[in-house]
C-alpha cells in the first residue's frame, strides 16, 4: 500500500513539474495589428524553447469590440488558473488588471497607448509594453516634407482612448512648432469617408496616427489624399501599401516582440514588480514613390536620407544605412 | 340638462374629397334619457359618438357635458363622465391584464396614486358586481381577459363603462358583432345597470327592432343630420313596417338599413 | 462550478438593464434603442463623479437619475412631438454618445483602485470577495424587483400596463396614455443607467463604447427568459427576466469555457453565445417532442 501511495506522488510529482504553463492572451478585437502583436509574444516564446502544446499551452481570447466580454475572458482564464495573462490593447488589459489585481498571477498589458492614463501602473503582479508613437516627431516630419506647413487634418475616432489621447498630443505638439491641428472626427469606418472629405482646401497634410478605425478604413482617406493632392503620413508602416505618403511608426509584430521577452523574463523569475514599462523605440520611416509620383510630391533629400526603406513599383526596398 | 350639442359641423378631408360628416347638428338630452339612434351608412352616428365622446374635434359648434363647454377638451379629460362601448369586444379591456385588474381600473377615474389596486375589499366588491350578471364571471376574477369570450368581455365592458357612475353612456352598435345569444345577454345587461343608476345613454343600433323596443326616445340620422326625433309614446305606437316606411318618405333608401339585420360598418370607423 | 458564480453576478447586475427593457418593450410595448445610449450613460455619469471624490452609492443614484431624465426626454419626443417610437428612442442615443463623451472628457476613464458601491457593501458586510458580491448583487437587485413588482400593482402602475396593452381603453378611463409612457420610459432608462453604473464599477472602467449592444442583450434576456417561465403575472416576468439575463451571461461565460473544446475559435464567440442561448430556447420544446406531447 505504501509503495503504490509513493508510486503515486511520484507520478503526481513529475506530472506537476511536466505541467505545461497555461499562458491567458486576450484581445479586445480581430485587427492585424493587435494579431500581429499575439504572434509575436508566441514567436518570441517558441524560439526560446517553449513548445505549444509541450511547455505551454495558450488560452486565447477575443473580445469582438464587446468591453463587457473582456471582463468575462478574464474572469474564466482566472476559473482555468491561468499562470500568466497577456492582454492586447488599452480596454482588454483594464479588465484583466481589475480582475487579476488582487492576485499574483502576472498581467503583461501590450499595445496601450497611455499606461498610466488607463489605470494600469502600481500594481506589483502588472506591467507591459507601450505603443506609443512620437507625435512631436511626426509633425516635425511634416514640416521637413512640405515647406511653409500651417495646416496639418486628423482623422480620428473621439471614441477610442488611444486615438484621442495621441490627437490631443498632436495638438499641444502642433502648438510648439507653429502647426495648426484640424480634427475630423469619424466615430465608425462608416463616417471616415466623409470625415477625410471635410479636411480637404482646409489643410495641406493629413495625419492619421495609430487610431484602429481609421486605419481599417484607410483607403477612404488615401481617396481624400489623392484628390486634394496631400502628403498623407501613417503611423503605422503596413499602411503603406494601401496607399499613405509617409509611414512612421513601427511594425507590431516587433511590438509582440517585446511584449514577448517581457513575458519570457517573468518565466524566467523576474517578478513582474522589477519591470519597468517599455515603451516602444525606433521608428521607422517608409516612402512611398509610386505615391508621390501620382500626386506629383517631390522627396526632399534631407528625408531620403533617414528612409529606412521604399516602396516602388509596387515593392519594398529596404535602404542600406 | 345632461348633454347639448349646438351647431355641430364635422368634415373629413379625403385625398381631395370632402365628406360632411355632420351638417349643423343640434341635440339635447335630458337626465336619465335612454335615446337609440338608427341610420343608413354614412349617416354619422359614430362621429356623433367621436364628438361627444372628445376623440374627435368639431369644426364648428359646441358640446355641452352637464352644463361645462368641452368641446375644446381632450378624450381622457371627459373620461371622467363618459363611458363608452364600441362595436369591437376585443376594444374596451386590456387583454393581458386580469378580469380584476381591469375592473378595478373601471372603478376610478380620476387621479391614481400609489395605493394597491386590488385590496381584499375591493375584490369583494368586483365579485358582488359580477355575481347579478349571471355569466358565472365572479369565479374568474384572476383570469386573463383574453381568455374570456366575446360575449363576456362585451359584457365585462359594459359594466366597466358604467362603474364610475357616468353622466353619459356612450354605446356604437355593441351587441352587433356578438352572436344572438350574447347579444341579447349583453342587451339585457345593459338595459339592468342603465336602469339602475339611472344613466343617461345614447344607443346606437343598426336594428330596428332594437331602436323600438329599447330607449325612451329614438333618433334617425340621415346624411349628417337628425332627420326623426320621436318621444316614447310617439315610437310605442310604431311597428318596424311604420319605421321603415317613414324612412323610405324621408328619403333615405339604403338597403342595408331596411333589412333589419346586417347593421357592419364597411365605411370604417372614420364615419358612420 | 465556477461558472456558476460569475454568471449570476452578472446576470443579476446585467438584470437591472435588463428589467428596464422589460419595462420599455413588453409593458409599455414600446421599442426603446435609446438603452444603448443610457446604459452608458449611467457609467459616465458614476465614472465622473467617483473620480471627483464622490460617494459610490451616491454617484450611482444620480447615474439613475440621468438615466430618467434621458428616458423622459426619449417619451417625449414620442409624445409631444410625435415622433415613432422607434426614431425617437435612436435620436436620444445618437445624442447621447456624445453627450457621454463629454461628460467623461475621455472616451475610456478608468476606475481602478476607486472605491466601487458593491465591493464597499460587500467590506461592509465583512463579507469574502469569492461569493460576497453575489449576495450584495442579489440583495440589491432583488430587492428592486420587488418594488418594481409593489409598483405594478399600484393604481399608477397597473394604468402604465394597461397603457402598454390598450391605450386606447385608457383614456377612456381618464388615464394620459403620454403620461404614462414618459413615466414608464423615465423608469426604464433610469435602471438601464443605474446598470451602466454598476457595470462600470464592476469592470473598473467606463468606456464610451460600452453601450453597443445593450438592447440585443436586453431583449435576449427578455425573451429567453420568459420562453423558459411563461410567466403569469408581473412577480414571475420580473424573475423571468433576471433568470433570462443570468442565462445569457451563462450562455457567453460557457462559449468562452468550453468553445475550445468544440473545436471553435476565439472569433467565433458570438456565434457560438447565440447557439447557447438557442440551445436552451428549444430545449423545452425537444423535451416536449420526446416525450410525444404538444409543444
Amino acid at each position: 500500500m505504501r509503495v503504490l501511495t509513493a508510486f503515486l506522488a511520484v507520478l503526481l510529482g513529475i506530472s506537476a513539474l511536466a505541467a505545461p504553463i497555461k499562458i491567458g492572451i486576450t484581445q479586445i478585437v480581430d485587427h492585424p495589428a493587435l494579431n500581429a502583436v499575439r504572434q509575436g509574444v508566441i514567436d518570441v516564446l517558441t524560439e526560446a524553447g517553449y513548445v505549444e502544446g509541450e511547455d505551454v499551452v495558450y488560452i486565447f481570447g477575443n473580445a469582438q469590440g464587446d468591453f463587457t466580454v473582456a471582463i468575462s475572458i478574464a474572469q474564466n482564464f482566472l476559473a482555468q488558473k491561468v499562470d500568466l495573462v497577456v492582454s492586447i490593447a488599452t480596454p482588454t488589459s483594464q479588465a484583466a488588471v481589475q480582475v487579476f489585481k488582487d492576485t499574483d498571477v502576472p498581467v503583461v498589458f501590450s499595445a496601450v497607448t497611455d499606461p498610466v492614463g488607463a489605470g494600469l501602473t502600481g500594481y506589483p503582479n502588472v506591467t507591459g509594453t507601450s505603443d506609443m508613437i512620437d507625435v512631436r516627431g511626426d509633425l516635425e516630419l511634416l514640416l521637413e516634407l512640405v515647406p511653409g506647413l500651417k495646416k496639418v487634418g486628423i482623422v480620428y475616432n473621439p471614441g477610442e482612448a488611444n486615438s484621442a489621447i495621441l490627437t490631443d498630443m498632436a495638438i499641444k505638439a502642433g502648438k510648439d512648432l507653429g502647426i495648426e491641428i484640424v480634427p475630423a472626427a469619424a466615430e465608425s469606418t462608416a463616417a471616415v469617408p466623409l470625415a477625410a472629405q471635410s479636411l480637404l482646401g482646409r489643410v495641406q497634410a493629413l495625419y492619421v496616427t495609430t487610431d484602429n478605425t481609421v486605419v481599417s478604413a484607410l483607403e477612404a482617406v488615401v481617396d481624400a489624399a489623392v484628390k486634394g493632392k496631400l502628403p498623407l503620413l501613417v503611423a503605422d508602416p503596413t499602411s503603406l501599401e494601401r496607399g499613405a505618403l509617409v509611414c512612421t511608426g513601427f511594425d507590431y509584430y516587433d511590438h509582440g516582440r517585446m511584449t514577448g521577452e517581457v513575458v519570457l523574463a517573468i518565466l524566467k523569475g523576474t517578478p513582474p514588480s522589477e519591470i519597468p514599462v517599455k515603451y516602444q523605440k525606433g521608428t521607422q520611416l517608409w516612402l512611398n514613390l509610386d505615391m508621390a509620383e501620382r500626386i506629383g510630391f517631390i522627396f526632399p533629400g534631407s528625408i531620403k536620407d533617414k528612409a529606412t526603406g521604399l516602396l516602388f513599383a509596387g515593392k519594398r526596398f529596404t535602404l542600406e544605412k | 340638462m345632461i348633454l347639448e350639442l349646438s351647431g355641430i359641423w364635422k368634415v373629413f378631408r379625403l385625398g381631395t374629397e370632402a365628406v360632411e360628416a355632420l351638417c349643423g347638428v343640434d341635440l339635447a338630452l335630458e337626465e336619465g334619457e335612454f335615446v337609440t339612434v338608427i341610420g343608413s351608412n354614412g349617416a354619422g352616428k359614430s362621429t356623433l359618438l367621436n364628438v361627444i365622446a372628445g376623440t374627435c374635434r368639431p369644426n364648428r359648434g359646441r358640446v355641452r357635458i352637464g352644463g361645462k363647454d368641452v368641446t375644446k377638451w381632450p378624450a381622457h379629460r371627459r373620461a371622467r363622465w363618459i363611458g363608452r362601448v364600441f362595436q369591437d369586444p376585443l376594444r374596451g379591456t386590456a387583454a393581458h391584464m386580469t378580469l380584476a385588474e381591469n375592473l378595478a381600473l373601471a372603478l376610478k377615474k380620476g387621479r391614481r396614486g400609489f395605493s394597491l389596486l386590488l385590496t381584499p375589499a375591493r375584490k369583494r366588491y368586483l365579485r358582488k358586481l359580477l355575481e347579478p350578471l349571471g355569466m358565472e364571471l365572479e369565479r374568474r376574477l384572476g383570469e386573463r381577459v383574453g381568455h374570456l369570450s366575446g360575449g363576456e368581455r362585451q359584457a365585462v365592458t359594459v359594466l366597466m363603462a358604467t362603474l364610475a357612475r357616468p353622466k353619459l353612456l356612450l354605446l356604437d352598435e355593441h351587441t352587433a358583432a356578438l352572436d344572438p345569444a350574447n347579444a341579447e345577454k349583453v342587451l339585457e345587461i345593459t338595459e339592468r345597470l342603465v336602469g339602475e343608476a339611472r344613466i343617461t345613454t345614447l344607443m346606437v343600433t343598426h336594428r330596428m327592432d332594437q331602436a323600438l323596443s329599447l330607449g325612451n326616445r329614438l333618433i334617425m340620422m340621415h346624411k349628417g343630420k337628425i332627420r326623426l326625433d320621436l318621444s316614447a309614446e310617439e315610437k310605442e305606437r310604431l311597428s318596424v313596417a311604420d319605421l321603415v316606411d317613414l324612412f323610405r318618405r324621408l328619403g333615405v333608401t339604403d338597403d342595408a338599413l331596411l333589412l333589419a339585420g346586417n347593421g357592419t360598418n364597411n365605411a370604417g370607423d372614420a364615419y358612420s | 462550478m465556477t461558472l456558476f458564480l460569475p454568471a449570476v453576478e452578472q446576470g443579476l447586475i446585467y438584470g437591472l438593464m435588463a428589467l428596464g427593457v422589460y419595462i420599455s418593450f413588453r409593458v409599455l410595448a414600446f421599442p426603446d434603442l435609446s438603452v444603448d445610449g443610457t446604459f452608458p450613460l449611467g457609467a459616465a455619469v458614476a465614472a465622473t463623479l467617483i473620480i471627483a471624490g464622490w460617494d459610490p452609492f451616491l454617484a450611482s443614484l444620480v447615474a439613475a437619475g440621468a438615466g430618467m431624465v434621458a428616458g423622459a426626454f426619449t417619451g417625449i419626443l414620442s409624445t409631444k412631438f410625435r415622433i415613432q417610437g422607434l426614431l425617437a428612442g435612436v435620436l436620444t442615443m445618437i445624442m447621447l454618445y456624445s453627450i457621454n463623451l463629454r461628460i467623461m472628457g475621455r472616451p475610456n476613464l478608468p476606475l481602478l483602485g476607486r472605491p466601487s458601491a458593491l465591493s464597499t457593501a460587500v467590506e461592509a458586510l465583512g463579507l469574502p470577495y469569492t461569493w460576497g458580491l453575489v449576495v450584495v448583487a442579489a440583495i440589491l437587485v432583488l430587492g428592486i424587483k420587488l418594488i418594481l413588482d409593489l409598483f405594478f400593482h399600484t393604481e399608477i402602475g397597473s394604468a402604465m400596463r394597461a397603457t402598454g396593452d390598450n391605450p386606447h381603453m385608457v383614456q377612456a378611463f381618464g388615464v394620459n396614455p403620454e403620461t404614462m409612457v414618459i413615466l414608464g420610459l423615465a423608469l426604464a432608462n433610469g435602471l438601464v443607467a443605474l446598470s451602466g453604473a454598476l457595470v462600470a464599477q464592476y469592470s473598473g472602467f467606463a468606456d464610451v463604447g460600452m453601450g453597443v449592444g445593450t438592447i440585443v442583450a436586453g431583449l435576449a434576456s427578455v425573451i429567453v427568459g420568459e420562453m423558459l417561465l411563461r410567466p403569469r403575472g408581473v412577480f414571475w416576468a420580473t424573475v423571468a427576466v433576471l433568470l433570462g439575463s443570468s442565462l445569457y451571461r451563462g450562455a457567453i461565460l460557457v462559449a468562452l469555457r468550453y468553445g475550445s473544446v468544440l473545436g471553435f475559435t476565439a472569433s467565433d464567440l458570438k456565434l457560438l453565445t447565440a447557439l447557447v442561448v438557442l440551445g436552451a430556447l428549444m430545449a423545452p420544446a425537444i423535451r416536449a417532442r420526446l416525450r410525444g406531447e404538444e409543444a
